[in-house]
Order: structure tokens, then sequence, then C-alpha cells
């Protein structure tokens, strides 16, 4: 192989040839693509800053907001136990009618009491004496939640029921 | 951000281009791998690491390269139109018409050269790049790219010989 030294005066050749130069068309596309690409990766730069302070600010409003159901919730009426709901049987024995969930506590210092219930409506029978009725079964879960107001920390209870309504048919 | 970059466009945007030429053989082609290597190079958040002539090198080859995959012919490199050179409109008076004609046969034989000495003369003489640098462009160990461009330059000079001893 030769030495590179004896390639001096061909180096030298290749620097003078008329080497094809770029148009001012790829000047204008590279420079405005650089631009274009700086102002894009700017932009983020700004919203990740305001996506920090933007969730600093939605925590902050959520443990609010936390804090603040909590203490309505506290000082709701204590739910009706299960002695005033068999008091008042369901009149409207629709099959599969299901209610939201009822919102209770005791006051100031009970537990927060969720209870959700559905009424599953079975066939029309006859009684050994001839009277018709509907079976309506209630099925309910009841939830509470105690929370510790010095540590927040909670303790709840779910205990599901089941109960059975016998409901008188009127006779046509 | 991309400050670099436009100064690198600015510095070697003659030498990418010849790059480009060099793989596409095609002007809007090179142009696009060009623009298409920038485009790609300014996503990056951060500036790469090492050298960054090498690094800008490296990914017009690239973009290059995927534009010749892309193309379904190759254009033959005796069409002047792949030339990596612009023929002479206004020949300089004072050249003498030897100069030229040396000239016209140098350019000839860069075209025809093979790819990898192509590619190592036109960015060792066209882009100013060091073998090292080179090397880091192509992703080859820096002993080939110094063989692949003497070479080329043997390759070159042999050309040149022949074609004055047919003179």
């Amino acid at each position: 192989m030769s030495k590179p030294e004896d390639f001096n005066e061909i180096e030298q050749l290749l620097t003078n040839l008329p080497v094809r130069e770029p148009s001012q068309m790829l000047d204008e596309r590279v420079t405005a693509t650089l631009r274009h690409e700086q102002s894009a990766l700017a932009a983020p730069g700004l919203s990740q800053h305001s996506v920090w302070r933007l969730t600093a600010i939605a925590a902050a409003v959520a443990l609010a907001g936390g804090v603040a159901l909590l203490l309505l919730l506290r000082d709701l009426p204590p739910a009706p136990d299960a002695n005033s709901r068999l008091a008042q049987p369901p009149t409207q024995p629709d099959a599969d009618h299901s209610r939201a969930p009822v919102l209770a506590s005791s006051h100031n210092t009970g537990p927060v009491h969720l209870v959700w219930s559905r009424d599953v409506a079975e066939q029309t029978r006859l009684t050994p004496s001839g009277r018709p009725y509907r079976a309506v079964v209630r099925h309910t879960i009841d939830q509470r939640v105690w929370i510790d107001p010095e540590t927040g920390a909670t303790v709840q209870t779910t205990t599901p029921r089941e109960e059975l309504y016998i409901v008188e048919q009127p006779v046509f | 951000m991309n400050h670099w970059l436009e100064d690198m466009y600015r510095d070697h945007r003659r030498g990418l281009f010849g790059l480009a030429m060099s793989v596409v053989r095609e002007s809007a082609a090179a142009e696009d791998a060009v623009h298409e290597a920038f485009a790609r190079m300014a996503k990056q958040q951060t500036p790469p690491r090492g050298d960054r002539a090498a690094y800008a090198y490296r990914a017009v080859r690239n973009a290059a390269i995927d534009q010749a995959r892309r193309r379904k012919a190759r254009p033959s490199p005796t069409d002047p139109a792949t030339s990596l050179f612009v023929a002479s409109t206004e020949p300089d008076p004072a050249t003498s018409a030897q100069a030229n004609e040396t000239e016209q046969m140098l350019m000839h034989a860069v075209d025809n050269l093979p790819d990898a000495e192509r590619e190592a003369v036109v960015m060792r003489s066209f882009g100013g790049l060091t073998f090292r640098q080179i090397a880091q462009a192509t992703g080859q160990p820096l002993s080939t790219v110094s063989s692949q461009y003497q070479r080329g330059l043997a390759r070159l000079r042999q050309a040149m010989e022949a074609a004055h001893v047919k003179a």
C-alpha cells in the first residue's frame, strides 16, 4: 500500500474539484425545520413546568375536597336501622329494582355508613287460603367506615344481608 | 437547543450533501436525506455525546441509505445528473485545457469509486473529517476507514495515470 504522503497531489486536486452544492431550497428547509423543532421543544419545557404546578394544585384541591366530604359525611343523619326498613317494606315490588347507595353516619363520632340495596321480585303465589302475594327479596350491603380523625386510619366493615318481604297483591 | 445543528449545517452543508449524493446518486433524494437527518436530530432532546460532526454525518448517511432503499432503481453513475460534481459552465480562462481535462478525469474517477471508498474520500476531502470521525460516522474500525481512503486515492491515481498514458 502506498504511504499517505504519496497522495498529496491527488488530495490537493480533490479539494479543488467543483463539488455539487446543496440548493438554497434545502438551506431553507433545514433552517425552517430546526427552528420549528426548537420552538416545539421549548414549549413542552414550559408546559412541563406548568404541569407540575397544576398537578400540585390539583392534589391540594383533591385533598381539600376529600376532607370536606368527610366532614360532610360525619354531619349527616344516621341511617335507618334494619328494624325501620322492615317496618317499611317495598310498596312497588318491581323486578330488579335497585337503589343508589345511601349515605349515612352517626352523629359526630360514628362511622361513615353506606348502604347498597336491591329489590328482586319473585313470581306471584297464592297462600293456602287462596290470597295472592308476591315475595320480594331485598339484598343489602351495609358498609361502615370508621376514620380516626387524628391519624386518618380507617377501619371498614362490609355486611351483606338478604331480607324477604311478603307483599299482598290486590285481587281484581 | 438546536443551535449546534444550525452551526453544523452551516459548516458542513457541502460535505453532508456530498455524502448523501455519494449514497443516493440523485440530487433531490440527497437533499431529502439531509433534511430528514436534520429533522431527526432536531427531535432529540439533548445534544449528542462525543463528536457532533461524526454524529451528523452518521445521521445523514443513515438517512441517505434509507432513501436509497426506498428507491427502486439506483441511477447509473455515468449519468451526469448523478455526479458529485458540477460541470464548469464558464471555465476559468486562466486554467489550461490540460488542467480542465485532469479535473474531468478525476471527477469521473471519483464518481466511479466503490461505495465505501467514495464515502471515505468524500467525508475526508470535502467534509474535512478525520479518520476517527469517519470511523464513528460509518461505524467501522479506524484501520478499515483509513484503508478504504488509501485504496480510494490509489485507485484515483491509477485512473489518472491510465488516462494520461492513453492520451
